[in-house]
């Protein structure tokens, strides 16, 4: 069993883990000591990128690779930690932050020396009340306790970090978008490139990373990238928060050493599934991965294994459902999730969710017609044409496509499902060529051919 | 036209998170929530000051303002009640809790009791999914809700106040790994106690 890197101090020291005393009490601040002492910025970044450390924010890219992205002699600089959490099913980032905000603020100043950065913003997501009070606090007595600031502990390192609170719009999750928001705009993905490294907040250098993925760092600033390296699997080092939700005895965040497999996550840590049901379906990595169903439990949380197998582990959001679900249902709340926030720049997004949302609807209503489950997966194809994975794109961001996600591989795995709500109601289908004027007739037009739903909805 | 929402010491306030950033107008939403904070809902006349604050105009303010959920653009109720209703919270129970509510005070989605007391919501996933079906008084967790005990919970807020419902009912923290004694004690944990790193082994 690897040992616990992240939930260790909250766990030991639950009532005091997030101030500046328990932090410092259980050898807080002692990496950035050691470093500030010690190494250079170029030796830090060598570390994070020998220990493997790959971003928890959903697309796994190593950590170290994207630091070297930034021009060599490009300042300011800018160090952006995503704390916008808002993936159905995600609930780690709000943990850190309320448990252990010192952990990411050292992460964040040892990022900063080894980024050579001066300015650090952590954007942490609005209804999080606690977790940006926190956050302020641990700012605060970081700068009291000369952690922060000018010179920082006799060094000639500058570091400042503003907490930023945002307002309630998932997309700014996504790091363009984050970034819109964070200069005072709506929150509107940018089209790339540039990539933010070469050209992010204020068009300067900024490199964005998740709040899990920092707080691994002043682990590996101390006990060296080898050590990180030498837990998980090969390409998916270290451990990893896991969300597990859903229908288990015993939900909740777990940290685990990757390459564990679901099965051990929902019989071990999950305690098995409710009332002791049958496992349906789980979604293995958030709302924009696809669904496997029972026969996928004995993969490995290993992010390439799972994405080879046609999903991903993306933000470590498990959601699990018994056989008691209504998987339409469950389908069609992540539908409707993705329709209400999509940021409506792109066609295929704006309009394609919405529809998707509709057809939904009507299915689960009652009033689906047998063409209707053609039309979900040719609509899908629209906005992520072939239905591939990973999802092809027609958009500027990754949002339109990951709203297929869900239709396309419960289509696929759950085909009688979706039978069973259309049967009998072949007199709801519109006659070929008087369907009624406005916008359904439009969809209605659009289906042209119907795509064979083996062939398409291959996850 | 003079200034209504920041003065004295808000304005103090502004104007130092104004300067906490390299461009001005990245104070926009924390100018914003502190309008809100003051006035109770997001005002025109509050938008203009912000506007002047960080230097854009007041059609741009509103264009960010409409974008994010947590700004409302009418007065709402004295407490605001936000249920979530995403997946994990769905599979266990959140549509029925919800509609109990509703049926309770006789509210539609984003109504307000007559009494001004109790706005209430529907959200997305509101990142306690560990403790589903939950929902914010205000943006505080109260996780595990049941159906049957919602209106209590609500009512319980009217007469007691936030605070002391929140401390005794809600998460006053997030939750931490549910793990047992028995299994820290089988390894879970670290073997090695944390050893603070030596001076030389950089
Ligand atoms: C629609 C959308 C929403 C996202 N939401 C989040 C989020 O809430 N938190 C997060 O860390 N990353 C989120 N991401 C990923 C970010 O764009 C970005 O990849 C990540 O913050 C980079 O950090 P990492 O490399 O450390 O993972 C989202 C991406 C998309 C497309
Ligand atoms: S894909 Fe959707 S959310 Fe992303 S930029 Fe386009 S419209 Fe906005």
């Amino acid at each position: 069993m690897a040992e616990l890197i992240l939930t260790k101090r909250m766990l030991e020291r639950p009532h005091d883990a997030h101030t500046l005393e328990g932090y410092e009490a259980s050898g807080g601040y002692l990496a950035l000591r050691q470093v500030l002492a010690d190494m250079t910025p170029e030796q830090v970044h060598a570390e994070v990128k020998t220990s493997g450390l790959r971003g928890r924010g959903g697309a796994g890219f190593p950590a170290g690779v994207k630091w070297g992205f930034v021009p060599a002699d490009s300042f300011p600089r800018y160090l952006v930690i995503n704390g916008d959490e808002g993936e159905p099913g995600t609930f780690k980032d709000r943990m850190l932050m309320e448990r252990d905000p010192h952990q990411l603020v050292e992460g964040v100043i040892i990022s900063c020396f080894a980024l050579q950065a001066e300015h650090a913003f952590i954007y942490c997501r609005g209804e999080m009340d606690l977790a940006y009070r926190h956050l302020c606090d641990a700012v605060a007595a970081a700068e009291a306790a000369g952690y922060l600031g000018r010179g920082i502990l006799g060094s000639d390192f500058d570091c400042r970090i503003t907490v930023h609170r945002a307002a309630g719009a998932y997309i700014c999750g996504e790091e363009t978008a984050l970034l819109e928001s964070l200069e005072g705009l709506r929150g509107w993905p940018r089209m790339r490139p540039p990539f933010p490294a070469v050209a992010g907040l204020y068009a300067k250098p900024t490199v964005v990373n998740n709040v899990e993925t920092i707080s691994n760092v002043p682990h590996i600033a101390a006990r060296g990238g080898a050590w990180y390296a030498s837990m998980g699997t090969e390409k998916s080092t270290g451990t990893r928060l896991f969300c597990l939700s859903g229908h288990v005895n015993r939900p909740g965040n777990y940290e685990i050493e990757l390459g564990t497999t679901f099965r051990e996550l929902f019989d071990r840590w999950g305690k098995g599934i409710r009332d002791g049901n049958e496992l349906k379906a789980f979604v293995p990595g958030g709302a924009s991965a696809p669904w496997f169903d029972a026969s996928s439990v004995d993969l490995p949380l290993d992010m390439d294994v799972v994405q080879q197998h046609g999903s991903m582990l993306g933000s470590g959001a498990v959601m699990v459902m018994d056989h008691t679900t209504d998987i339409v249902r469950a389908a069609w709340r992540l539908v409707k999730f993705f329709a209400h926030e999509s940021c409506g720049q792109c066609t295929p997004c704006r309009e394609g969710t919405d529809w998707l949302e509709e057809i939904m609807e009507r299915l689960l209503d009652g009033r689906g017609r047998p063409s209707d489950i053609g039309l979900l997966i040719d609509v899908s194809d629209n906005i992520s044409p072939g239905l591939t994975w990973p999802p092809a794109q027609t958009t500027i961001c990754p949002l339109g496509p990951s709203a297929t996600a869900p239709i396309a591989s419960t289509i696929r795995l759950f085909p009688g499902d979706y039978e069973r709500l259309v049967a009998g109601n072949e007199d709801l289908e519109p006659a070929e060529s008087t369907g009624p004027a406005g916008p359904e007739r439009t969809v209605a037009v659009t289906i042209g051919t119907k795509p064979d739903r083996e062939a398409v909805a291959h996850g | 036209m003079a200034a209504e929402v920041f003065t004295g010491e808000l304005l103090e306030q502004a104007r130092a998170k104004v300067a906490e950033y390299p461009e001005p107008r990245s104070a926009l939403l924390p100018l914003l929530h502190m309008l809100q904070e003051q006035a109770g809902y997001v005002t025109t006349g509050g938008m203009r000051e912000v506007a002047a604050l960080v230097g854009v105009t007041p059609a741009e303010v509103y264009g960010t303002a409409t974008f994010y959920t947590m700004f409302k653009l009418e007065p709402i109720g004295r407490h605001l009640v936000s249920v979530c209703t995403s997946l994990s919270c769905q599979i266990l129970g959140a549509d029925e809790l919800y509609a109990r509510l509703r049926d309770h005070y006789g509210v539609a989605d984003r109504e307000t009791t007559a009494d001004g007391e109790f706005t209430f919501e529907e959200v997305e996933c509101a990142a306690a999914c560990g403790g589903a079906p939950c929902l914010q008084i205000d943006y505080r967790f109260f996780e595990f809700v049941k159906a049957d005990e919602v209106v209590d919970l609500v009512e319980d807020v009217r007469r007691r106040g936030l605070d002391a419902v929140h401390a005794e009912r809600g998460s006053v923290l997030a939750p931490l790994p549910p793990l047992e004694a028995a299994e820290i004690a089988a390894g879970i944990t670290p073997e090695h106690k944390w050893t603070p790193p030596a001076e030389d082994d950089a």
